[in-house]
């Protein structure tokens, strides 16, 4: 009997391994399991890029989650801008400084960097960025790649952080990042699909006064 | 020799007075008569009001605040995350040290986010009666406009789910989604987004740049001693401990205290050295003019009694004294001198003639003298400004008591006359037509000089000249007030009322104001975060009508996509707050919330016995006043206080009219109109060209300039009436007339170069008048061609 108990717990056990998800490596400052290294310089080098975007809300006191539409714009130099059209337009900067949240009218709220208020999206800019040294010390990460597609997850060291804020996921296929995802529980998330990318865009002066600090 | 009756009776008035007047000043705690508090140079009831409340905000809690900036230096290698990690621990090591120094009321680093989670803690718990009165009148007032048919508890449930649905895709909902079940009248996300811009004064931020920043406000006012020393000792006390903690600490800091203890000590400096310069200055030029030097030590008693009779009626007359009195009063020594110098160079006719004899030809010029200008400085009695009343008293007094300190002086001493050397006697000779030419020709030039010149002043008040300039703490001061978050192009604004009620609703007509004044600007004020009283004494009513929302709400939220149960907290908390019988009064409601406020944030509202007042912040850059009827005036008082001063000008340059009118007056009574208008004519030509000479030169005048001018005018009419005096025996001016205005001169010359910029006005102005007196009363002699009159040389 414990002979036939124990088997099936080793069988439980090989079962629930056997589907678990694979964690995939991590990546460190030294660089090992270097499949990550060409991906991210390859990420990193390209330059100003602008796409459509769609966003998933999901909330533990809504049945479904809130849908939203709009275009992301990517400038090394000034910052990440997400632009929402649907349901309700507004513009969201990041960039070194802080966060700013511009409504319909115009009118700007600013969030400096380091404070709560900016929360998640202020870790978004170095990650689009793919600033692996600026993501080191406040990140683990770890890169899986299956098949042509590639994920990388962020999950905050500090614990207080990592409560609040969740992991973010950031995957792709080949060079173009399709995916975001902060996930702070099932019901507690946000997912961006990153649409087709227009790589080497270069940014009006109306664009960069409206879109960008 | 003088007989002896006189001359014991003049000792044992001179002893009674000068011990009675130096005991009287001994029983006095001078520390603390003697302000250096620029606030007290407005009157306390001055009748302004947005005045009257810059002058009580000012001197309250705001005043204590200390702003202070600290930096580690960088170690190699070292990345930016390690090194700001490093400061804010050295940051809360210094505030640690520096709060528990009794003269430190409280030091907070800003790293700490323990007021703002209490402040967010206390909002969030009462936000069912801070925040649902006002939101709930607002809802009912779109109901109204609406002309909707639905009931009102209906309509308010589904604009309640709409507003909830639509606020899920903005970009604060993920920050907010915790409150939402137990808030889905989202009250206190929109307090929240109303109240952003108070993140601007170094709310938000514990860091700015490598710099970690720290508040606090010390236990004593900034203008008091121990307000000042023992805090400046505080500050290096903690330095030092963060310095041990982690060496080359560098610390920037500013205060109110700091530029007060700087202008103390500088005003300190300047009224020692203006007084012994002063003094220096008048025994120098007895010393030059007169034959046995030594002996003019006589003229040191009749302006040190003159400075003791100042001193005592001053302090006797208020309980504050501003120290800007006693450094411009060190004039003193230059005018007071004058009697002396009168009596003790007044020659004999007769060999013994006795001291009373020869007094008595002098006593009507001393009298008129003394007596106009005590008239007219009298007349500074009736100014509105602190400051020109006691200025005014000071003077008539130290003007009294310098002539009856020289009539007694020279009434006890056996050898009261002082010969001139024979330079200060010697007079061109009057008959030379060349003479007479020159002497013309300068007339006229300053005549043309008075005409024209005038035009071309220009008056400005600046309260900033009453402070001896301070560049390096100004620059400081802006310096770290920037890394603070603090930045032009915004406004801060104060309402005030003597109620929390009466503040609020001003508050509420202030913030109706703005936003037609500046519709495009935002305002952020704690104010938000309370209703008006009505709104208050309305809302039991209003919740009443409201006793079925959680069964309108319900369904309301399921059409929107939520689920009604997740909001079981919210229904809990409204329907308590539907069957409660005791709620508190409204200014226990104010003082609920006031006393959630710690830190920097204790200054966004303040409820104290007679006094609640509000912050509003306006992105907007200073404009338009706020209406007086709002209670609401702006921060930047230096402004409020330079109209203050324009203000004071237009009432000093009136009460100076009239006071001079009656000088003018009393020498036409006293010498008739003839003499009279002539000896007038001195003083106001003298008067008149000093103010074309600096029209002319470009200069900015302002109310000191004024000040100087009445003075100047008030001491050179006496020379006027003394060469007058002499013109009417057939004497010669006597060589006093030359020694006192040469001393006047010099002693006002030596004001000219204090760095307190309105004493320097001062100084220079009565120098420059008493020199052209002087000039015109030498000149206008030489200058009467065909008709010198027959004089007798002494």
């Amino acid at each position: 009997m414990r002979t036939a108990l124990i088997a099936m717990f080793a069988a439980a056990l090989a079962r629930s391994a056997w589907g678990a998800p694979d964690p995939g490596v991590l990546v460190t400052p030294g660089g090992e399991g270097g499949q990550w290294k060409p991906l991210v310089s390859a990420l990193a080098a390209k330059g100003p890029i602008l796409a459509a975007f769609s966003e998933r809300r999901f909330f533990p006191f809504r049945s479904e989650p809130t849908r939203l539409e709009g275009i992301l714009r990517m400038s090394p130099e000034r910052g990440l801008s997400l632009q929402y059209v649907k349901p309700e337009a507004s513009v969201m900067i990041a960039d070194p400084a802080g966060l700013v949240l511009r409504d319909r009218g115009g009118r700007s709220r600013e969030m400096p960097a380091g404070s709560g208020e900016a929360g998640a999206v202020a870790s978004l800019l170095p990650i689009m960025r793919f600033d692996l040294p600026a993501l080191y010390p406040k990140f683990v990460i770890r890169f899986l790649v299956t098949g042509g597609d590639w994920r990388f997850e962020f999950t905050p060291r500090d614990p207080g952080i990592a409560k609040s804020l969740g992991s973010i996921t950031v995957a792709g296929t080949g060079n173009a990042v399709r995916h975001l995802e902060f996930r702070r529980s099932a019901n507690r998330r946000i997912e961006i699909d990153v649409g087709e990318t227009t790589t080497g865009v270069t940014f009006t002066p109306a664009d960069l006064a409206t879109f960008f600090r | 020799m003088e007989p002896l009756r006189q001359k014991w009776t003049a000792r044992l008035i001179l002893l009674v007075g000068a011990t009675a007047g130096l005991a009287w000043l001994g029983s006095l705690d001078l520390e603390r008569r003697i302000s250096t508090d620029v606030l007290d140079l407005i009157p306390a009831d001055e009748r302004s009001p947005e005045l009257s409340m810059v002058r009580n905000l000012a001197g309250q809690e705001e005043a204590r605040v200390l702003l202070l900036a600290i930096r580690v230096p960088a170690r190699p290698g070292e990345d930016r995350e390690s090194r700001a990690l490093r400061c804010d621990r050295t940051a809360a090591a210094f505030s640690g040290a520096l709060a528990s120094n009794p003269s430190i009321a409280q030091a907070v680093p800003l790293s700490d986010t323990g007021p703002r989670d209490a402040l967010a803690k206390a909002v969030f718990s009462g936000r069912l009666e801070f925040l649902l009165p006002a939101w709930l009148e607002e809802r009912q007032l779109g109901y109204r406009g609406s002309g909707a048919a639905t009931p009102w508890c209906a309509w308010l449930a589904e604009r309640t789910a709409a507003d909830l649905e639509a606020f899920l895709s903005r970009p604060e909902a993920m920050a907010a989604q915790d409150l939402v079940p137990s808030d889905p009248l989202l009250l206190v996300p929109g307090l929240a987004s109303r109240v952003g811009g108070l993140s601007g004064p170094g709310l938000a931020p514990g860091r700015s740049g490598d710099t970690a920043l720290v508040w606090a406000r010390s236990r004593y006012s900034p203008l008091a001693p121990e307000g000042q020393g023992p805090v400046f000792d505080a500050v290096d006390r903690a330095l030092a401990r963060a310095r041990a903690a982690e060496p080359g600490t560098e610390l920037r800091w500013t205060g109110i205290a700091r530029f007060a203890a700087a202008s103390r000590s500088r005003i300190e400096h300047e009224l020692a050295t203006l007084n012994l310069l002063s003094l220096g200055l008048v025994i120098l030029v007895a010393a030059v003019c007169v034959r046995r030097v030594y002996r003019a030590i006589h003229l040191v008693p009749v302006v040190l009694g003159s400075l003791l009779g100042a001193w005592v009626a001053t302090t006797a007359a208020w309980q504050r004294v501003h120290i800007l009195v006693f450094v411009v009063g060190s004039l003193l020594a230059g005018v007071a001198v004058d009697y002396g110098f009168y009596l003790y160079l007044q020659p004999r006719r007769r060999p013994g003639e006795l001291y009373l004899e020869r007094a008595s030809r002098l006593i009507r010029p001393l009298f008129a003298s003394a007596l106009t200008t005590v008239i007219g400085f009298s007349f500074l009695l009736w100014s509105e400004l602190p400051l020109i009343r006691q200025l005014g008293v000071f003077v008539s007094a130290g003007l009294i008591c310098a002539l009856a300190a020289a009539l007694l002086w020279f009434a006890q001493v056996d050898d009261s006359y002082l010969e001139t050397r024979a330079f200060v006697r010697r007079r061109p000779s009057e008959g030379r037509p060349g003479v007479r030419r020159v002497a013309r020709l300068i007339l006229v030039a300053g005549a043309v000089v008075a005409v024209l010149g005038p035009w071309r002043l220009r008056w400005k008040d600046d309260i900033r000249e009453l402070e001896i300039p301070t560049p390096q703490l100004k620059a400081n001061d802006a310096e770290v007030r920037s890394l603070f978050g603090e930045a032009e192009g915004r406004t801060v604004y104060l309402t005030r009322g003597a109620t929390p009620s009466e503040a609020r609703a001003l508050l509420q007509s202030f913030l109706t104001w703005h936003e037609r004044e500046y519709p495009a600007s935002r305002t952020a004020t704690l104010g938000y975060a309370l209703p008006t009283e009505e709104q208050w004494m309305r809302f039991p009513e209003q919740m009443a009508s409201l006793a079925g929302f959680e069964g309108c709400l319900r369904p309301a939220l399921a059409r929107h996509g939520f689920d009604p149960g997740a909001f079981a907290p919210f229904f809990g908390e409204w329907n308590n707050e539907v069957r409660r019988k005791d709620r508190p009064s409204y200014d226990q409601l104010v003082a609920r919330l006031g006393s959630s406020l710690q830190g920097p944030l204790s200054f966004l509202l303040h409820a104290g016995p007679g006094a609640t007042w509000f912050v509003t912040i306006a992105e907007q850059a200073q404009g338009a006043d706020p209406p007086a009827a709002t209670g609401t005036v702006t921060d930047s008082q230096l402004e409020n206080l330079n109209q203050l001063f324009s203000r004071y000008r237009v009432s000093a340059l009136r009460l100076s009219s009239v006071g001079l009118s009656f000088v003018g007056a009393s020498v036409l009574v006293l010498y008739g109109l003839r003499r009279g208008v002539r000896i007038f004519a001195i003083p106001v030509g003298a008067c008149l060209f000093a103010f074309g000479a600096f029209g002319l030169a470009g200069a900015t005048l302002n109310l000191f300039h004024l000040l100087g001018a009445f003075l100047g005018v008030c001491l050179s009419h006496n020379y006027a009436i003394f060469s007058a005096e002499s013109q009417g025996r057939g004497e010669e001016p006597p060589p006093s007339i030359r020694m006192s205005a040469v001393a006047t001169a010099s002693s006002f010359g030596v004001l000219a170069l204090s760095r307190i910029p309105v004493v320097a006005a001062l100084g220079s102005t009565v120098a420059v008048i008493v020199l052209a007196a002087l000039a015109i009363t030498e000149l206008a002699p030489l200058a009467s061609a065909g008709r010198p009159p027959a004089l007798r040389r002494m």
